[in-house]
């Protein structure tokens, strides 16, 4: 999944958990934007690979 | 009954092709498995993405060549007591290119697969393919052994130079299973070789992809596609992102993974060509 720019490797992303995930890429990506911004653009992309329930994933609506 | 034999194998056929061929200079080899058979379907991107393929499938081109030499393939003549000369057999037969520059990269690859088994594939200027007849199918000439011959640094007269020999396996059946096909598209713009190359470690999350010799920095030639297609061409990576103004890829490692290319297949599905780790 392409997100802002970077391209999210959905199969390891979800294995992280999304508090993981959120926490180790806030120091990586978009260095430009505030931890605030970063941390807030990491979880709408984590939700979008790994929806709450009720919704479709990003790459399910791809292959849809 | 027992069985019986004829004479066919040895029944002298002197005709020639109603359209002789221009043999023209040989530009490369494609060295391939032993059994390969040049496909009769063959196009332009049939052959490029055999040149990715996983091995042993892979076909792996050799160019380009600037000058050819024959050594041996001589038939021995000898007489036989007080009797007349009778021919014992086809000397053994070594074919030796020189190619255009010295590359030491390729030059080590060959050193390192000096005696295994392949078959090599000649092609020329008129995209003709040189091989040996089996059957209806062209397959390559089976050789005992290829090796590099370098002089690896400049003389007062010569620069640095790189040959490639063939050594033959059987020369007589070189002579007597000759056979070639014509290609309609360009061979040596289709064949490409493999440059080795490797991730490497810049910095924290930051990475490069070099050349394994030499080092030279591929990064800015396959750095945006590497970091967009980053699923289907990186192994043990959760995230990937490129930067054009510093030249190098911020990749986050997965848990359990180191960071790697995928085989040379994969990079071939997403447009990543002519590189492998």
């Amino acid at each position: 999944m392409n997100f802002e720019g970077v391209t999210f490797v959905e199969s390891e992303c979800v294995k992280m958990g999304k508090a993981k995930f959120v926490k180790e890429l806030s120091a990586v990506h978009w260095l430009d934007r505030t931890l605030d911004e970063r941390k807030q653009m990491l979880a709408d992309a984590y939700d979008m690979m790994s929806p709450p329930k009720g919704k479709t994933s990003a790459s399910k609506e791809e292959k849809e | 009954m027992r069985s019986i034999r004829n004479c066919k194998r040895g029944e002298l056929n002197t005709g020639k092709s109603k359209c002789p061929l221009d043999f023209a200079n040989i530009l490369g080899a494609v060295v391939v498995k032993p059994g390969y058979e040049w496909p009769s379907d063959a196009t332009a991107e049939s052959i490029r993405e055999a040149c990715h393929a996983d091995r042993p499938e892979r076909i792996m081109p050799i160019m380009t060549f600037v000058e050819y030499a024959k050594d041996g393939g001589e038939p021995n003549v000898n007489s036989v007591g007080y009797g007349g000369k009778q021919v014992t057999n086809i000397g053994a037969r070594t074919d030796t290119f020189t190619l255009d520059k010295f590359y030491p990269d390729l030059a080590a690859s060959l050193s390192k697969g000096m005696n295994m088994p392949y078959e090599v594939f000649y092609f020329d200027e008129n995209n003709v393919v040189y091989g040996r007849r089996s059957g209806d199918k062209l397959r390559g000439f089976p050789i005992t052994t290829l090796y590099p011959t370098v002089t690896p640094h400049p003389t007062s007269g010569n620069p640095a130079t790189l040959t490639v020999s063939f050594a033959f396996e059987n020369a007589r059946d070189a002579i007597e299973e000759f056979d070639f096909v014509e290609s309609d598209f360009n061979l040596k713009d289709s064949l490409v070789g493999l440059t080795a190359v490797e991730l490497v470690s810049t910095g924290t999350n930051k990475y490069k992809i070099i050349e394994k010799v030499g080092g030279y920095d591929l990064t800015s030639k396959f750095g945006s596609i590497i970091a967009e297609d980053a699923t289907d061409v990186l192994n043990g990576v959760t995230s990937a992102t490129y930067s054009s103004a510093t030249e190098e890829l911020t990749i986050t490692a997965s848990s359990d993974g180191t960071p790697s290319l995928k085989t040379p297949a994969e990079l071939f599905e997403a447009g990543i060509e002519g590189i492998m780790a």
